[in-house]
């Protein structure tokens, strides 16, 4: 409620001073992820594998996978929780991202596939294909696969948000064609045909850019730029979501049709944020490939795309942190159920979902700030007025 | 395109308008014009077409014949004539027509400085939202907006939190910093207090010094108060036109309305 006063009192000193002022439980969280990423690498590199302070290989892989969903989660957040368009469909954008980086490091594989082929991928070999197809060029290049990262994504939800945007596709619709779109991905992707490895993927990746991928030091060096992706995504979404573009966003989703009138042209605006959001979710899934080894269509199944929206809502949409910490917060849960008691994830899932709709409408993070009220509740109408006197 | 004789001082010309829905004729060959700076109070029972009227002129429902000029007289204002069937909501907008709606419908997330911001004149596209800083003068424009509104002591308070007549106000604030040509205005008084009713009043007859203003309404004392030229609109046509007197005393409107 104060960032109008605090943009306007700080205008000039930068978006990151800005930022570290307006925002403290988004800086902690940041701080937070950096601490945790670099006492994990530390104890992986550093300390030897006998000591009882050792983490895994195996570990540090599992917080790269939560930050690159970390990093997902706030790419939905900022088009749901501040432009209301609820996307049942961003998986797509995950997987896109994930399938780009993936062909880059199938073409590193070279001649050390089964069949020794220099040129051709091993499915392509076993599909008897003669010659690297076209949409295959090009991708043993990294800086060209990276470009492809953040093109492709990029690229399909501008073309599918300009049609549905400039329709004014909105609301449940809106989310049943998003829904549509990565169901259509994942069967396309399910072809052989298509090239794209079929439904067994892409997988036994064997290095990027030279360093082995199942050294320590190669996944404590992706850990890290999870970690710096997630904080570099969240420092982008921020300054958006705290400029004049960001107030024009929630003015669009409190009220559509009179932000029309005041004579913004909503559809564009709709469609940066999910242009933004798409490229975010693709550089998440480039991530994200390499750390787990594999990508196939299954990514692309509508139910993780549900199970995402379930991370934003449970942390807590509208915030950008409350979606990266109900992001590590489930798949946490998800880690220790799925070891502890298999059976119980998808009962428990929906539980927490119920849960979160029932009481808990602002998420984890709206739990905090009504406890918050509850038992500092004096000091809320000095707030309002110390806003008051903060601004010029 | 216009062949017809329109007086000079036209801003708003509407000649046979018609809207129909599922063959329901919602503006039934509406034709009228606003002048510059002429304040102008509409009335008309439920159903009449207010609303249609309001959607036609700012490009929400697209009429099926008729035409919607604004500026009409090119020549003569240094603008061009424009056709505003062919512009959407947000177009229309920037062409200089503000509109208000019956319900108050300020953006409740956003503080009321916010409010204001969002609505003052130029900076429109994403790119622009994102760059460019607000000027000196837009401050200042903000500022004075909210005196005349008289909510400077709201200015960091949430839209959700205000009373609905302090949201009448905020949107009349936020309508005065679009800085339109044309002002339409729906119902502004209703919900508000008598002595609200009246300021309320002084302020639109104010703000058409400056430019043209379309009141719909239905509170007789507000428009008694408006002192303005009447229209009644009836089944989607003009009934009656004239003084507040002349009207009330036309058979037709008390039959269908007034003497109800």
């Amino acid at each position: 409620m104060s960032s109008a006063t605090l943009s306007t009192s700080m205008k000039g000193k930068g978006p990151l001073c800005r930022f570290l002022l307006d925002d403290p439980a988004g800086k902690w969280l940041l701080i937070a992820v950096f601490a945790v990423s670099i006492i994990v690498s530390g104890l992986n590199q550093f300390v030897p594998e006998g000591s009882a302070l050792h983490v895994s290989s195996y570990t540090v892989t599992l917080l790269g996978k939560y930050l690159c969903f970390g990093l997902l989660a706030l790419a939905l957040d900022l088009v749901w929780g501040y432009c209301g368009i609820l996307s049942l469909g961003h998986g797509a954008f995950f997987a896109l991202g994930g399938y780009a980086m993936g062909m880059y490091l199938m073409r590193q594989i070279g001649d050390r596939g089964v069949y020794g082929n220099p040129e051709l991928p091993d499915f392509m070999v076993f599909l008897n294909w003669q010659e690297l197809p076209w949409y295959w060029q090009g991708f043993d290049s990294f800086w060209f696969a990276m470009f492809m990262v953040a093109l492709v994504p990029g690229l399909l939800a501008f073309l599918f948000g300009w049609l549905a945007f400039r329709s004014r596709v909105t609301g449940v619709y809106l989310s049943i064609i998003t829904q549509a779109l990565t169901y259509a991905l994942m069967l396309m992707f399910f072809q052989n045909d298509f090239g794209f490895g079929g439904n067994n993927g892409l997988t036994d990746f064997k290095d990027i850019l030279g360093f082995s991928l199942q050294s320590d030091s190669t996944r404590v060096v992706l850990l890290m730029l999870s970690a710096l992706a997630l904080g570099l995504g969240y420092l982008l979404c921020r300054w958006l979501v705290n400029s004049r573009y960001g107030r024009v966003l929630m003015a669009v989703r409190d009220a559509e049709s009179r932000t029309r009138f005041i004579g913004y042209r909503v559809e564009h605006y709709k469609l940066v944020a999910f242009v933004v959001s798409a490229i975010l979710a693709g550089i998440a899934g480039a991530l994200y490939v390499p750390q787990v080894g594999i990508i196939n269509p299954g990514e692309f199944s509508p139910i993780n795309s549900i199970e995402l929206v379930v991370w934003v809502a449970v942390g807590g949409r509208g915030t950008l942190y409350g979606a990266i910490i109900g992001a590590l917060l489930v798949n946490y849960a998800k880690t220790w159920f799925t070891g502890a008691m298999p059976d119980a994830w998808l009962f428990a899932l929906g539980a927490l979902f119920v849960v979160t709709t029932l009481w808990l409408p602002r998420g984890v993070v709206g739990l905090y700030e009504q406890a918050k009220k509850r038992f500092i509740k004096p000091s809320s109408g000095t707030q309002d007025k110390e806003v008051v006197d903060h601004g010029r | 395109m216009v062949d017809k004789h329109i007086p000079d001082d036209t801003l708003l010309y509407l000649d046979n308008v018609t809207v129909s829905f599922d063959g329901f004729k919602a503006l039934n060959n509406l034709s009228f014009l606003v002048k510059n700076q002429e304040l102008r109070a509409i009335i008309g029972p439920n159903g009449a077409g207010k609303s249609t009227m309001m959607d036609v002129i700012t490009g929400k429902t697209r009429p099926d014949t008729g035409d919607v000029l604004f500026n009409p007289n090119s020549s003569m204002q240094l603008k061009s004539s424009i056709d505003l069937t062919r512009h959407d909501e947000a177009e229309v907008a920037n062409l200089g027509i503000g509109r208000k709606f019956q319900k108050p419908s300020v953006i409740e997330s956003l503080t009321v400085w916010e409010n204001l911001e969002l609505a003052l004149k130029g900076r429109r596209s994403p790119f622009e939202s994102m760059f460019k800083g607000l000027s000196s003068e837009g401050a200042n424009k903000i500022d004075e907006a909210l005196e005349k509104i008289r909510l400077q002591d709201r200015r960091d308070f949430t839209g959700a939190s205000l009373s609905h007549g302090q949201k009448q106000w905020l949107e009349i604030g936020m309508l005065l910093l679009q800085d339109p040509e044309l002002l339409l205005i729906d119902e502004p008084a209703a919900g508000m207090t008598d002595e609200e009713t009246f300021r309320t009043a002084d302020l639109l007859r104010e703000l058409s010094s400056e430019r043209s203003v379309v009141v719909v309404e239905h509170d007789m004392a507000f428009i008694k108060a408006l002192d303005c030229r009447v229209m009644v609109l009836h089944e989607g046509s003009v009934l009656a036109e004239g003084s507040l007197e002349h009207v009330q005393q036309d058979q037709q409107v008390i039959d269908v309305y007034l003497g109800r």
